[in-house]
């Protein structure tokens, strides 16, 4: 079962795409920040795809993407972000992600995408 | 009358020591006497003068001038008039010449003879003069012993809108406000104190013809032979214009860059706004889908539990953007000075106990006990639902901020005003952040992001400062927050919020606690 790290901070969100993802036969690892998130992949998780908010407290989006991308064994996760930041061009270039998904998600958009990368 | 004539040895004395330089030259304009002063003049000796051409001794570009003058001797013209003579290194020097024909006694023309004066101390005077009168700037002398004006050019007079006339022997308090003399004075004394020019960039002056004006002043001292000060040589320039252009610069800078800033906060406000409003829906568009793609996929019912989550859910999303939505129409609103008001005579402790038992549940869900403090009759003329408004915000503003704590609410009557206080225990906040939360986003930068559009605060104060109160917090870290609403019971403004003139507030700064959304 493949894993996916869920990166928001909005507990409705979180809750429901964890749902969502779940009964899609995901092994879903919620996290509200990017610094537990960091902070959990240091300690040795290794998901398969990362889905990543952008605006969160603590660390967001673009700090979490900073220090992934300079750290070794993380860097080649791949990242999927999700946000409601309009922009996505420049955030697109700024951020180096293979997918970009716009707010509110469309979840069989959400599906798809994450299909580029595993299947459950 | 008798005019006798002086015998021959006195006229002879007379032309030999006068103070006057005396030439006479023949019809061929050579030089046959020379007295001794004009030897000095020109720098040679009367022996070296005789027998020479008297055109010599004038400097090469005046001779043309010379000759005219010379021709008219032998017309029988007396003339006074200025030349320029050369001095044996070719100095120039300046001359005034009186000249006349001679004759002999058959009334023949023999030659002429001039008196000759060096007039260059004088010409150097009337040149100096003249450069200061014409500069443009206002030039004055002040004498250092009592400071009154002795002298003043005509850009000075023009200024002052007074001829020197009225300003020689008068000093700085006779001609102008105390306030001004005053300073003028000091700086005077400044100057001849020292030996170095005084350079005031500003000072303001009165004038009668042109009313406040700005001066740039170089006061320079002069000092006499005995190395004391005995002038003090002024000269300043009128920068009037120059400064009002200067500050219509300024003004239409700040004016831009308050333009820029409504601007940028504006973007700002509605990045943020469609953020938090998209926030809501993203759950409310997963619930929904999930649902839909489970009927279609299993054509099944799904189970009433199941039902009523993903209902409830959805329910308490779209109470969010409901909230969210009526907080920003309510900005929208107070932005264009269209929120109004409807008045009515209210109790205010029925009031209060109304919302605090509308949220008991949440509050004791919180652990946040209760201790109301309520006055009994209180009755202002108030919007009974804005006024609600105010006090729901500051009750879930506990709740989300200060839960597991108590919660004291009071209500009193303090003069003419009603006092409302609502205080809890929770983390309490940094004095550099109480004034922020009031402001429209109340909170850290948008890079870090926090539930809710802090905007509850903001609209709080609108509302009581419409009504003619005021709102405001007392807190320490630690201590909790106690916020004080004071409103009349008797409406003092317009209840039209005006804010036609609304300036946005810069959104904030980095100072991120987990408490400044509110």
């Amino acid at each position: 079962m493949p894993t996916i790290l869920l990166v928001e901070d909005d507990r409705y969100i979180r809750e429901s795409l964890d749902e969502f993802l779940t009964e899609e036969g995901f092994d879903v690892v919620p996290s509200s920040n990017g610094l537990d998130a960091y902070t959990r992949l240091v300690a040795g998780m290794k998901p398969q795809l990362i889905l990543l908010d952008l605006m969160m407290p603590l660390m967001d989006g673009f700090q979490f993407r900073e220090k992934q991308m300079v750290t070794d064994d993380l860097a080649d996760i791949p990242v999927v972000v999700m946000s409601a930041y309009g922009d996505l061009e420049k955030n697109k270039e700024k951020l180096g992600v293979e997918a970009y998904l716009k707010k509110p998600l469309d979840i069989e958009e959400v599906l798809s995408t994450i299909h580029r990368w595993c299947h459950a | 009358m008798v005019d006798p004539i002086p015998s021959l040895e006195i006229l002879r004395q007379i032309v030999a020591d006068t103070h006057e330089g005396v030439l006479v030259i023949d019809r061929e304009s050579k030089i046959t006497y020379a007295n001794k002063r004009i030897g000095e003049i020109v720098g040679r000796t009367p022996e070296e003068l005789i027998g020479s051409l008297a055109s010599d001794l004038i400097a090469p570009n005046s001779r043309e001038e010379w000759l005219k003058h010379f021709e008219l001797r032998s017309q029988g013209v007396r003339e006074e008039y200025e030349i320029t003579l050369a001095g044996k290194d070719g100095t120039p020097i300046g001359t005034a010449v009186s000249a006349m024909p001679l004759y002999d006694e058959k009334k023949n023309w023999i030659g002429s003879a001039g008196l000759i004066r060096d007039v260059r101390l004088t010409q150097s005077r009337t040149f100096l003069d003249s450069l200061i009168e014409n500069i443009p700037n206002m030039v004055f002398v002040k004498d250092a012993k009592d400071l009154r004006f002795v002298r003043f050019n005509k850009a000075g007079e023009d200024l002052l809108g007074m001829s020197r006339l009225d300003l020689l022997g008068k000093n700085d308090f006779d001609l102008f406000p105390q306030s001004q003399a005053e300073f003028f004075v000091k700086k005077d004394r400044e100057v001849l104190a020292g030996t170095a020019i005084v350079d005031i960039p500003e000072e303001p002056l009165h004038s009668q013809s042109k009313g406040d004006r700005f001066l740039h002043t170089k006061k320079i001292p002069v000092l006499g032979k005995d190395g004391k000060p005995e002038y003090l040589l002024g000269i300043a320039e009128d920068i009037t214009e120059r400064k009002r252009a200067e500050e219509e610069r300024m003004r239409i800078i700040r004016e831009q860059a308050a333009a820029e800033e409504r601007e940028r906060a504006s973007r700002e406000f509605l990045t943020i706004a469609s953020h938090e409003l998209k926030t809501p829906m993203t759950s409310l568009r997963i619930q929904l889908q999930m649902a839909i793609r489970n009927l279609t996929n299993t054509g099944q019912v799904p189970s009433v539990e199941k039902l009523k989550k993903v209902l409830d859910t959805s329910a308490l999303q779209v109470d969010r953007l409901t909230r969210l939505i009526e907080d920003l129409l309510d900005v929208s609103r107070i932005q264009s000075g269209k929120l109004s008001f409807r008045l009515e005579k209210v109790d205010l402790s029925a009031l209060l106990l109304d919302v605090l038992e509308r949220y008991r549940e949440p509050l004791e869900a919180a652990n946040c006990t209760l201790d109301i403090r309520v006055d009994d009759a209180v009755t202002a003329v108030i919007d009974r639902g804005r006024i609600e408004q105010v006090i729901v915000n500051l009750i879930s503003n506990v709740l989300k901020y200060a839960p597991e704590a108590p919660l004291t609410v009071s209500l009193s009557k303090v003069d003419h005003l009603a006092r409302i206080e609502v205080q809890d225990h929770g983390p309490g906040i940094e004095l550099q952040l109480q004034n922020r939360i009031f402001e429209r986003f109340g909170r850290a930068s948008s890079s870090r992001h926090i539930a809710g559009l802090g905007l509850g605060l903001f609209i709080s104060q609108q509302i009581v400062e419409a009504h003619g109160g005021k709102i405001r917090v007392e807190s320490e870290p630690g201590l909790g927050s106690k916020f004080v609403i004071l409103l009349p019971l008797k409406p003092t403004n317009q209840p039209m919020v005006d804010k036609s003139t609304y300036t946005a507030e810069t959104s904030v700064s980095e100072g991120y606690a987990n408490n400044t959304s509110r």
